[in-house]
Order: C-alpha cells, then structure tokens, then sequence
C-alpha cells in the first residue's frame, strides 16, 4: 500500500438478511484529496460508511486506515479521524458547548475552553454556544456536527451530506472551509452527498457506487472528462429532416426542429463538428452539459458507461 | 327424727368453717411475716422463655414500697409478666379473701402446706392455691389463676438478705396463645423453620425466670420512682 | 481514559432530570413513613405482640429509628427498583434514542470500555440512592424516634438489643445495594436490545410485578421454582434481623444475585460488542 493511502478498502461485503448492501466494494483514497463517495439512494454508502466507522460489523472485507488494518484493537487510529455520520445528533438537555467539550473529551484529554470556542466559531456558531442544542435548529446542529468532527484536527475527515440544511451562504462557508483544509492544511476529506453540484464543485476524486459494488472511481475532472456527455447541437435549418444516424464516437439520443442532443465525449467534439459539416448540416452552436450529475445518472440510472 | 337428717350438714358445715378459720389464721401468718417488708430494692434480670419469642435477658432495677408500689426500672424496652413480680405474695393476701386451709402436701421433696385463696373483689384473680413453707412462713408456690390472662404457675426460691428470707429465683410458667407467622412474609423460606414454627393446637407454653439479688430491704426509697414512666 | 468515560458518563447522568425523581422521591416518602409512624407506630407494635399482651405488661418504647427503618426498607425496596429502572433502562436506549452513538462509538475507544463505563456509572447512581436512603431512613429515623431494642417479627418475635443493631443494618445496606443493582443489571441489559429507553423500563417493571405477585404463591411445589427469582432473595437482608442470623442461606442469596449480576452483565457486553449500530 502507499503510503500516502489514507483510506483503502479491500472487497468488503456486507448483508442485512436477504439483502446485500454491500457487495465486494473497493475503494482507495488518497492525502489531500477530498473524495466524493457518490450513489444512487439504497446503494450502500450510508452502509459503507458506517462499516468504516466500525457502527456496523462486516461480514468480510478488510478496511486500512494510514496504512493500518482496522481491527477491534485498533482503536487508536480513530483518534486521527473525524467524522459526522447522516443528521448530526447530540444531548440536547446539553449546551452546544457543553456536547463539543463531551465529544472533545472521548478523545482522552481536555481541550481549552478557548480551543472549544474557537472552533464554534469557525463553524458559525459564535454567540449562541451556550444555548441547549434542544433550541438549534437543524443548520446549526450541522454546524455543530462539523465542530465535533474537526476539535482534534484529524487528518482525515468522514462527512456524510455536511451541507444539510444549511442556507446558501452557509453551504459555501462549509465548502470554503473543507477547501480550505485539504488545500492548505493537507486533510483529507472523505465526504458523501446527493447534492451532486456540491461534490462537483469541491471534490478532487470520487467514486460512484451502486447496488454495493464500485462503479467507477477516479480523478472527478479525468473521469468527466473521459466519460460520454450529452452535447446539445443547434442547427441553422431544421435538424429533423436531415438523416442523420449513430457513428462511432457518438450517439444521437433526440433531434427535434433545429435541436440535435447526441451522448460523446467532449475530446470528440471536433470530430463532431467535421462530420455534421460533411453531410452538410450547418452548425449554429455546440453546447455539452459536462455536470456530474449527467455523468451519475447515466452511471446508475440508465447504465450507459462509456 | 327429721332432725338427725340436719347432722351430716352441720357436721361438714363445721368441718368447712374449721378449715376457712385455719386458712384465714395461716394467711394472716404469712401476711405478717411478708408485711415486715416495708420496702426494697434488688437488682433484677428477666429472661424469657417462650419457643417463638427471641428476647435478651434484661437487667435492671426493682423497687417496692408498701401497700402496692412496684417499679420494675429496666433500661430501654422491657416484658414483665402480668403476675409474679415485686411482693406479689403480700397482696394477693391483702386483698379479702377466702382462705381455705386444704391441708399438708409434699412438692419437690419438700412439706408444704396447700392454702387456698379466693379474692371476694378482685377484678383480676380468681383462684390462688398457695403451697406454704410453715416452719419458715414463706410461700414456696403459687398458681394464680386470671379471669383473662390464664394461669401463672409460680415456684420461688429464697435466700437469706439481712435476716429476712426474700425470693433469689422466681419461675413463672403459663400458657400463650400459638404464634402465626404473617401473611406477607418477606424473604427466603428456611424450610426447617417455617415446619417448626407450624406446630399444632392453639396455644404453646411459656416461662419467665426472674432472678434478684443484691436487695436493700426497708430502705428510703424516693416517691418519685414510682411516678416516672 | 476509563475513569475519565465514567466521569463523563456520570455528568450525563446527573444532567437529566429523570435522574432526580429518585432521589426526591425517596426525600419525600421516607418522611410520611415516619409522619406515619409517629401516628400509627404504636397500633402496629400491638398488633404484632397482640399473642403476647394478655401474659405480659410491656414496659419501653418500641418505636425506634432501627425498627422504623425496617418497615422504610421492608416498603421502599419494593418501589425502589422501579425507580432505578427509570436510568437502568435509558443508559443504552437513550443513547440509541438521541442518535449519539454515532458521534461517540467513532472516536477512540472500545465498545467495551464504552459499555463497561456506562455500567459502572449507573451503578454508582444506583448506590448513591442506596445510601440516600440508609441517610434519610436511619439517620433521620434516630433523630425523630432515638434508638432502643428492635422488634422483628417474621418466623417469630424477635427483640434485638439496641448494641447489637447497627452492625445489621450496614451489612443489610450493602446487600441492599446488591440486590438494587440486579434490578439496574435488568433494566441495562434490555437497554440494549433497543433504540428507546419506555420498553426497558416498562419491560423490568413488569419483571418484577409478576416475580413478586409469584413470590406470595404459597404451594410447595412452587417453592422449587421460586428459589430462582432474583425477587426471593432481593429481601433476604431480613435475615440479618433474626436472633441467629443463617448465613448459609443469605451466601446463598448473595451468590444468586451476583449469579444474575454476572450472567447478565456479560450478556450485555458479548451483545453490544457484536450488535450493528444501526441508530
């Protein structure tokens, strides 16, 4: 393993009665990288997630963390990592300073109450950090979710939807803030969301998985860059009467009046262009919808993979 | 000739008067004799002795004044026996009565006589025999029978205090009603225990075993022994 | 870090105000029983010498803070347990409940130091009821109604002498203790088959109702059976009030009780190290 493998996990598997959540999933994360761990709903990430964070037992399958086999005795490695797993829970009869200082504590010593409250700062919480969290609201549970995951400074951080219900604002704080760590503070980030404009707008691989297994995994701008988009074609006369049929870098998925909306990948897009000029079709502008989320529906809902 | 019919009836007429006469002179006897004792005090123990009662023998004080003044000071709590304590000899005589003399028995190797003592008013007793040391003029035993609380089998023990021949040792025997154990018992059940303490019939006997010592007799005793409860 | 997860298990505890009702509960009935006594004490000392009142003049108080306390330990041990239930049956449940398994089980320390922390902090929670009420029954028993010799009556009347009292009831206050944490056992180890802390409660509650409306069963068959209800030997302190105390069978409730505390403690730890945190 390399050394700079901060998460690696090898064929893991994992079965709730008849039902197999996980199924033989590998994955490998690197320092630095903020990693998107991306699937469908039901495909196993919450699972996989919490298998990682030992809240369930695998059935088979080895999980490494910096390069250390994660087993009942290894416990200490978790003091490197921090994680918030689905909606953010805490004592709510506790202030949310009083749920950090807690928290803090289970990591074996006593952090400063200037360290405790520099770091609610950080998050947005500066002056309501002696309120019970019974009065937070969601957001600022997620606030304070953040908090509990980062006191130690650990070096890799697990987040499952870390911008759940937070406002706009708060999003890009959250987002700014993880940048902020893997770029200049060498964290890894390893975080789960359906919010698939956040993860493309953050993450430096991911991995998409689905029905337990991995699907693909990989640098986020190699990937979409490699992978089929769609291409939407404006044409000067109407598309519809010309004849124009799959080739074998790309496939025409709807022509309608002046619109052509064909799947290929965006290094072919030249090619494209010569081979509409050469049947004669005038082209008046050529847009890719290069999203993500094109990318992930099309990895799990319609299965076409390039 | 009628008249002769009347004979056998003066005669046991007579012979009863005879024996009451006896028996008021003999109780008179025995009267004076415990009537030298004005007062006393004597330390005292008490031990009970009843199959179902787990009591410590208690130790303290007894102080008697006459007529009637007995106080029983024991530190704490304390069971006395309705009948037995103090100079109860003295005023079981005191109170008028019927004496009947019965005559001459042998008790525990022992001559004694056998006196009988009806109390006219008593609202308690009912029956008293007496088995009476004559040569010394001391009451050797004395089964008092209660209208409510059953019979007191008493035998004493005397010894010599300063001349005067007071009880060392008083036994009280009786009978108590059996004990049920409660209806919510609580705990684990020693078998053994709950088999033997089920026994049969109603009622179950008891004793009492006074022992005095060190007495003071015709001493000064403060009133206000008596008053304190 | 074990003694500082059993500080911090603690605090939670004592955070909650459910934790209280115990202990004000106890502040409050422990009184009315002595308000009770003062009023009644006398009718139920007759009652339980009635047998003995025709033959014997009875002279002393009866009523004392020792034998008040007994009748205190006598009700409250069967009301107690259903208080100690009230944190037993949360310390496993509340944390599935509030979700925070999920924040505490990924930091780094074990399932078992987790649970092994949770268990001894409820159990000093269970103590420190215990002893409220040894404070409260005993303490203030003697300075409302003073010491003298206890009467007992149980397979008979049994008069102690005020010397020989006190050491009963220390030994009787730890065995109290003993049996309260069998109840906690209980009420922990349901806790952690589940992700709320009313079927924990209700679910030891009802244990112990049924084992003690069993426990008044008096047919000797039965008896076999009832040996091996905790509910039997959770009052066998009693025993330590008899004239000669059998310590072959209070060893034998001793050992019973450990016997459930054991077994059911190990249960819980073999569970919740292997169970999916699912919460």
């Amino acid at each position: 393993m390399e050394n700079n493998t901060v998460l690696k996990i090898i064929d893991l598997h994992k079965n709730f009665k008849n039902f197999k959540a996980v199924d033989g999933l590998n994955l490998e994360v690197k320092k630095g990288e903020i990693f998107g761990f991306l699937g469908p709903n039901g495909a196993g990430k919450s699972t996989t997630i919490r298998i990682i964070l030992s809240l369930l037992k695998s059935d088979s399958g080895k999980i490494f963390f910096f390069g250390e086999e994660l087993t009942p005795n290894s416990r200490a490695l978790f003091s490197r990592v921090g994680a918030l797993v689905e909606k953010p829970d805490f004592y709510l009869y506790l202030s949310a300073y009083k749920n950090l200082e807690y928290f803090s504590e289970l990591y074996g010593r006593k952090f400063s109450k200037s360290k405790l409250l520099e770091i609610l700062e950080i998050v947005g919480l500066k002056g309501r950090e002696f309120d019970k969290v019974k009065a937070y609201s969601l957001g600022m549970k997620q606030r304070l979710g953040l908090a509990q995951a980062l006191i130690h400074d650990p070096e890799l951080i697990i987040l499952d939807e870390p911008t759940n219900g937070l406002d706009p604002q708060g999003m890009r704080e959250v987002r700014n803030l993880l940048i902020d760590l893997a770029e200049n503070h060498g964290k890894t980030i390893f975080l789960s969301s359906h919010i698939l404009k956040e993860v493309e707008g953050m993450a430096t691989s991911m991995a998409i998985i689905n029905k337990g297994k991995t699907i693909v995994q990989g640098n986020v701008s190699d990937l979409l860059h490699e992978s089929q988009t769609k291409i939407f074609i404006e044409t000067i006369s109407s598309a519809d009467k010309l004849n124009i049929q799959d080739t074998s870098f790309y496939k025409i998925s709807k022509i309608q009046d002046n619109r052509i909306e064909l799947y290929a990948t965006k290094k072919d897009i030249p090619k494209i262009i010569d081979d509409l000029r050469s049947k004669e079709i005038d082209i008046y502008s050529i847009n890719s919808v290069n999203s993500l989320e094109e990318y992930f529906i099309k990895l799990t809902g319609d299965g076409h993979v390039s | 000739m009628k008249y002769f019919i009347l004979i056998p009836f003066l005669i046991i007429f007579n012979f009863i008067y005879a024996l009451s006469n006896d028996g008021e002179k003999l109780a008179n006897e025995i009267l004076n004799e415990y009537k030298k004792i004005k007062s006393f005090e004597a330390d005292i123990a008490v031990k009970i002795d009843i199959n179902y009662l787990n009591a410590p023998e208690k130790k303290g004080k007894i102080y008697y004044q006459s007529p009637n003044n007995t106080k029983v000071d024991i530190e704490g709590f304390s069971m006395l026996p309705k009948q037995g304590t103090g100079n109860f000899i003295a005023e079981i005589l005191s109170m008028k009565s019927t004496f009947i003399y019965v005559g001459e028995t042998k008790l525990n190797n022992e001559n004694l006589v056998h006196l009988k003592v009806i109390p006219n008013n008593s609202k308690e007793i009912v029956l008293v025999d007496m088995y009476i040391d004559n040569s010394k003029k001391i009451v050797k035993k004395a089964d008092i029978t209660t209208k409510e609380n059953g019979t007191f089998y008493i035998s004493l023990d005397y010894k010599n205090f300063s001349g005067f021949f007071l009880p060392s040792l008083v036994n009280i025997e009786f009978v108590v009603p059996n004990f049920k154990m409660p209806k919510a018992f609580v705990g684990p059940r020693d078998k053994n225990k709950v088999d033997e303490m089920q026994k049969d019939g109603e009622t179950t006997k008891g004793k009492v075993i006074l022992k005095y010592w060190n007495y003071l007799v015709n001493n000064k005793i403060d009133k206000s022994i008596f008053d304190k409860k | 870090m074990f003694l500082r997860l059993v500080k911090l298990e603690l605090f939670k505890i004592f955070s909650k105000w459910r934790t209280y009702i115990g202990f004000i509960a106890i502040g409050i009935l422990v009184p009315i029983i002595h308000f009770a006594m003062l009023a009644e004490g006398q009718t139920l000392i007759e009652v339980s010498t009635r047998v003995l009142r025709n033959t014997f003049d009875f002279e002393g108080e009866l009523i004392n803070g020792y034998m008040v306390t007994r009748i205190i330990m006598q009700f409250l041990f069967i009301n107690i347990p259903l208080l100690i239930t009230l944190v037993g049956g949360d310390m496993l449940a509340g944390e599935a409940t509030s979700g925070t398994y999920r924040l505490v089980l990924v930091r780094p320390i074990s399932r078992l130091q987790l649970i092994s922390a949770k268990y001894i902090a409820g159990a000093i929670y269970v103590i420190l009821m215990v002893i409220w009420l040894y404070i409260l029954a005993l303490g203030l028993g003697i300075l409302i109604f003073g010491t003298g010799d206890m009467i007992v009556v149980r397979y008979a009347i049994n008069i102690i002498p005020a010397s020989d009292v006190l050491w009963r009831y220390e030994i009787a206050f730890l065995y109290a203790i003993m049996s309260m944490l069998v109840v906690y056992t209980i009420s922990f180890f349901f806790s952690s088959f589940v992700e709320n802390s009313i079927g924990p409660i209700i679910t030891t509650m009802a244990i112990l109702i049924v084992l003690n409306i069993l426990n008044l069963i008096d047919i000797g068959s039965f008896a076999v059976i009832q040996e091996f209800f905790f509910t039997t030997h959770m009052n066998a302190w009693i025993l330590l009030f008899e004239k000669e105390v059998n310590y072959d069978i209070l060893l034998r409730s001793t050992y019973i009780l450990l016997g459930h505390v054991v077994v059911l403690t190990g249960a819980t730890f073999i569970y919740f190290n292997k169970k999916d945190i699912s919460s």
